[in-house]
């Protein structure tokens, strides 16, 4: 496997992030609804050290996968009408926004909460904001607004990779794969 | 034996400095608790202290005036599993054993009433008048509290994991002198 991307291969660094950052995103999604909704208790606040630290993870991840995107190649587009390749585009640079957006406007959730925050009870998280109610308020609608495009992107996502693998019968899936 | 009475008359205004009061406006309360192990800070907006020098200590607080920034947070504290402050809106602690240290360092001996519990504490502070004025002076001190010894955080929380046990109180309090009475 090579390491870096071609005009017709992924690299095995960009396949390991991908499915890395793939099922990270699965588990935050659930985890933030959870703890969100769960009445407070010693496991609510368990469980966002765990969803912060893993945001924070994707943070991370997003940021090296786009470096490794700009000093590098990536594989050309199949043959595809432009529609699709521009819509393809588009859901894959919107996703890159959300891997952003999301963990940054969580960042300031928890300091304009004045929640001080150990990722992985192991690095603390300077806060990026002061106490700020009002400012909590907004970050918490943008990061939720955040969380229902990202499923909705993620939905397309997944259901076209799968329509390109079962009914295309095409490699788009299949080079991602290791 | 009627010298004596008369020394006694003569000595007692000097051994009784007047009674000293804190100016809210100049003081602060605070305390630091580990939250998933880092410290988190909370404040007491409404407190009181009475002193009278190296003799009688009295701190009464406003539990209700308590703040730790973070309107979920505020809310939660005032729970029975907390502060239960509809129960217990007032601690008080008080102490008429004050022990010289060293130059400006006192402690004080005595007992505060959290949450309806009463348990003995010993309060270590430094006592500095201000060159200034003669009748003003600062109070500032430390001391490492255990929430468990006044249940609160109990129950589900009493574990210390999340929330720590040993609570770290800070005073910086500006005391004014008034009148003997």
């Amino acid at each position: 496997m090579t390491i870096r991307n071609t005009e017709t291969h992924w690299g095995w660094p960009s396949k390991v992030l991908h499915w890395l950052t793939a099922v990270l995103i699965l588990i935050q999604i659930p985890l933030g609804f959870y703890a969100e909704e769960i009445k407070l208790s010693p496991l609510k606040l368990d469980l966002f050290v765990w969803h912060k630290s893993i945001g924070m993870l994707v943070l991370l991840l997003a940021i090296e996968r786009l470096l490794w995107r700009m000093t590098g190649t990536i594989p050309k587009t199949p043959d595809a009408s432009s529609l699709q390749r521009r819509l393809a585009q588009l859901a894959h640079a919107t996703l890159y926004g959300l891997m952003i957006a999301l963990p940054i406007s969580g960042w300031i959730i928890t300091s304009a909460a004045n929640i001080p925050t150990k990722l992985f009870w192991l690095i603390e998280l300077p806060a990026i904001t002061g106490p700020d109610e009002a400012l909590k308020s907004l970050a918490a609608e943008v990061h939720e607004v955040c969380v229902f495009l990202l499923i909705a992107i993620l939905v397309t996502h997944i259901g076209a990779a799968l329509r390109h693998h079962f009914i295309l019968r095409d490699s788009i899936l299949k080079r991602m794969w290791f | 034996m009627k010298y004596l009475a008369l020394a006694a008359l003569i000595l007692c205004p000097l051994s009784k400095a007047g009674d000293w009061q804190s100016d809210l406006s100049q003081s602060e309360l605070t305390y630091a608790v580990n939250f998933e192990q880092l410290p988190l800070n909370g404040e007491f907006k409404e407190f009181a202290v009475d002193y009278s020098h190296q003799q009688q200590l009295r701190v009464v607080v406003d539990i209700s005036s308590v703040d730790m920034s973070n309107s979920d947070i505020n809310e939660a504290i005032r729970d029975t599993d907390w502060f239960d402050i509809k129960s217990h809106s007032q601690a008080v602690f008080f102490s008429d054993a004050i022990n010289t240290i060293d130059e400006n360092q006192y402690t004080a001996q005595g007992t505060l009433q959290l949450k309806g519990i009463s348990k003995p504490v010993t309060v270590p502070f430094s006592w500095n008048s201000a060159n200034a004025k003669a009748n003003s002076a600062t109070m500032v001190g430390e001391l490492t509290l255990s929430r468990s010894d006044f249940s609160i955080g109990s129950q589900e929380w009493a574990s210390g994991d999340q929330i720590g046990i040993d609570v770290t109180v800070r005073f910086d309090v500006q005391m004014l002198q008034h009148a003997s009475k």
